[in-house]
């Protein structure tokens, strides 16, 4: 990725990806994308439906609106990978590729000792769990 | 819940995601905190 775009504003980024800037695109995207990942793991259930759901909002979905990202990139960008994950969750994922293994997400939390992650874990199922009981207009 | 407790938008940037008015936002956060305190407590 070009250096020059990293100190630029996601309104910047969006602005020149609009212009047909594919570096602009990529970092804006790149930048987003832990965020974006999050919201379709949240919306499609599970980790492998969300990257489904990531991989296509970046393919297409951003690139077919940008006068909407220039306005506000970040609560858009959220609502299509948001909107991408119920698809997936609805439409099932056929035909789409799935991200190569070793291109998942890093892990957010160090490794904490095995009685505190079992714990952390334990109380994990539980708001997940909770969430999960949501409907989705109040999950989102 | 995730747009404003894991991904931190404002009310007003929540509203314009979900294409729904700022009120909305707000009772449905309210409602959803309820249900969630209510699921939490209720299976410990």
């Amino acid at each position: 990725m070009r250096a020059d775009l990293d100190e630029k504003t996601d309104e910047r980024l969006a602005a020149l990806a609009a212009g047909g800037d594919r570096g602009a695109f990529d970092a804006l995207v790149t930048r987003h994308r832990q965020a974006v990942y999050r919201l379709c793991w949240s919306a499609a259930g599970n980790a492998a439906d969300a990257d489904d759901a990531a991989r296509r909002r970046s393919c297409g979905y951003i690139g077919r609106c940008p006068r909407t990202i220039r306005r506000a990139v970040r609560p858009v960008a959220s609502k299509i990978a948001w909107n991408c994950g119920l698809s997936v969750r609805r439409d099932g994922n056929a035909g789409v590729p799935r991200v190569a293994e070793g291109d998942a997400p890093e892990a957010v939390d160090p490794a904490p000792g095995p009685e505190e992650a079992a714990a952390g874990n334990e109380e994990r199922r539980r708001v997940a769990g909770a969430m999960a009981g949501l409907p989705a207009e109040l999950r989102m | 819940m995730v747009l404003r407790a894991v991904e931190g938008l404002s009310y007003a940037e929540i509203a314009l995601a979900a294409g729904i008015p700022a009120g909305t936002v707000m009772s449905r956060l309210s409602r959803a905190r309820t249900r969630l305190l209510a699921a939490l407590e209720g299976g410990s």
